[in-house]
């Protein structure tokens, strides 16, 4: 068979202070892309993430990773931690005025459905802030540094998600 | 016997939830309904191979996706400036050719890595460092998001990879948005400032979804 995304399923939250897509990693697949075009929010924020396993969702100190900010009217900013963070920071920025301005995400997951290893993200976003007139767009990777079955991911903020949508694909 | 070989009432169908035995013409009709289950969720909408005729290619076929995937192969100009191979939306036919912004990461080989952004620039950002020289190309995919929202603006991603005599291989990625609220009519792929695209497969897909 031809390789190609095998559409898994589609989450949508409505007025969430979290969204969780749960049950979206399986054994059939060893890597998954989450795409996200449709985000809406009543203020502006960070996105992070956490995944969630057989307990539940992981607020311990297990995530690494690194991130760099790129704007379109000022040098870029780049953070990292190697292992002490209780999140996967900096998903993306979404701004609230008028929605139209929260964009793209495609997150590849890797190894979640592994009890022998770590899973491992990589992702590319970008948003726009309607007040600041910029840009945000934002690469990186993150680790879950737990060897562990991952079952499915959470992404919060501070605030709700007014709306949004992810279309969840497996990669064969 | 009623549809799908069920007596009397046949089961609703749905993707990923198909019930029964299916003729090719149920297989067809399912499938212009949009109910009947193949998995490849990356649909090919056009493909076009460079051959130096002109300097740039529309792509006013978007289909109905919120992603779409456009991907550039072994692209080549006919010029042996380099420049960019970039994108713009096209609104009502007309290729838009101001009010972007994008930032840019750029890493080259020689150890060099330098960072560049607008917030008033004539597109997307694409493929840099494009010209004509032999085995020097660029290549590269970008995702375009909303394209078809008319109350959303149009973004895109990018990542990319070239190599010229001239700048050592060298990497780039980065984001891109036209902060206007609209429908768009197609996407034009480009040669950025003169000549021909020479060579090259530039193709445009979308990432269907089922809600």
């Amino acid at each position: 068979m031809a390789s190609n995304l095998h559409f898994i399923k589609q989450v949508e939250g409505t007025t969430v202070a979290d969204f969780n897509m749960t049950d979206i990693f399986t054994s059939e697949f060893e890597t998954y892309q989450i795409m996200i075009a449709k985000w809406d929010t009543a203020n502006d924020d960070y996105t992070y993430g956490r995944i969630i396993n057989a307990s539940g969702v992981d607020t311990g100190s297990n995530y690494a990773y690194a991130v760099q900010i790129l704007y379109s009217d000022q040098a870029f900013y780049n953070d990292g931690k190697s292992n002490s963070s209780t999140t996967m920071s900096y998903l993306n920025y979404c701004y609230p005025a008028g929605n139209e301005n929260n964009g793209g995400l495609v997150l590849t997951v890797y190894n979640p459905n592994s009890s022998s290893s770590y899973t491992y993200f990589t992702f590319q976003s970008v948003t726009f802030g309607n007040i600041a007139n910029r840009l945000y767009g934002m690469k990186g990777i993150y680790v879950h540094k737990v060897a562990e079955t991952v079952t499915g991911l959470q992404l919060g903020r501070t605030g709700n998600f007014d709306h949004i949508v992810a279309d969840i694909y497996g990669v064969k | 016997m009623s549809e799908y070989g069920y007596i009397p009432e046949s089961p609703a169908q749905s993707f990923g939830n198909n019930k029964g035995i299916f003729s090719p013409n149920d297989i067809y009709d399912l499938t212009r309904a949009d109910k009947y289950t193949q998995y490849g969720q990356l649909d090919l909408i056009e493909s076009v191979t460079a051959d130096d005729s002109v300097a740039y290619y529309d792509f006013d076929n978007l289909g109905d996706y919120d992603i779409h995937f456009i991907t550039a192969n072994n692209i080549q100009g006919a010029s042996t400036t380099a420049q960019n191979l970039d994108i713009r939306v096209k609104v009502s036919g007309t290729a838009i050719t101001s009010g972007y912004h994008f930032g840019n990461q750029l890493g080259s080989s020689n150890g060099t890595f330098s960072e560049s952004y607008s917030n008033s620039y004539s597109q997307f950002y694409f493929l840099p460092n494009v010209d004509n020289e032999t085995n020097a190309t660029a290549n590269g995919y970008s995702y375009i998001y909303n394209a078809l929202d008319s109350k959303k603006y149009t973004f895109q991603t990018f990542q990319v990879v070239a190599s010229q005599s001239t700048h050592t291989p060298r990497f780039s990625y980065g984001m891109g948005v036209y902060p206007t609220a609209n429908q768009c009519s197609g996407l034009r792929v480009f040669m950025a400032t003169t000549g021909n695209i020479d060579e090259g497969n530039i193709t445009l897909y979308g990432i269907k979804a089922y809600s």
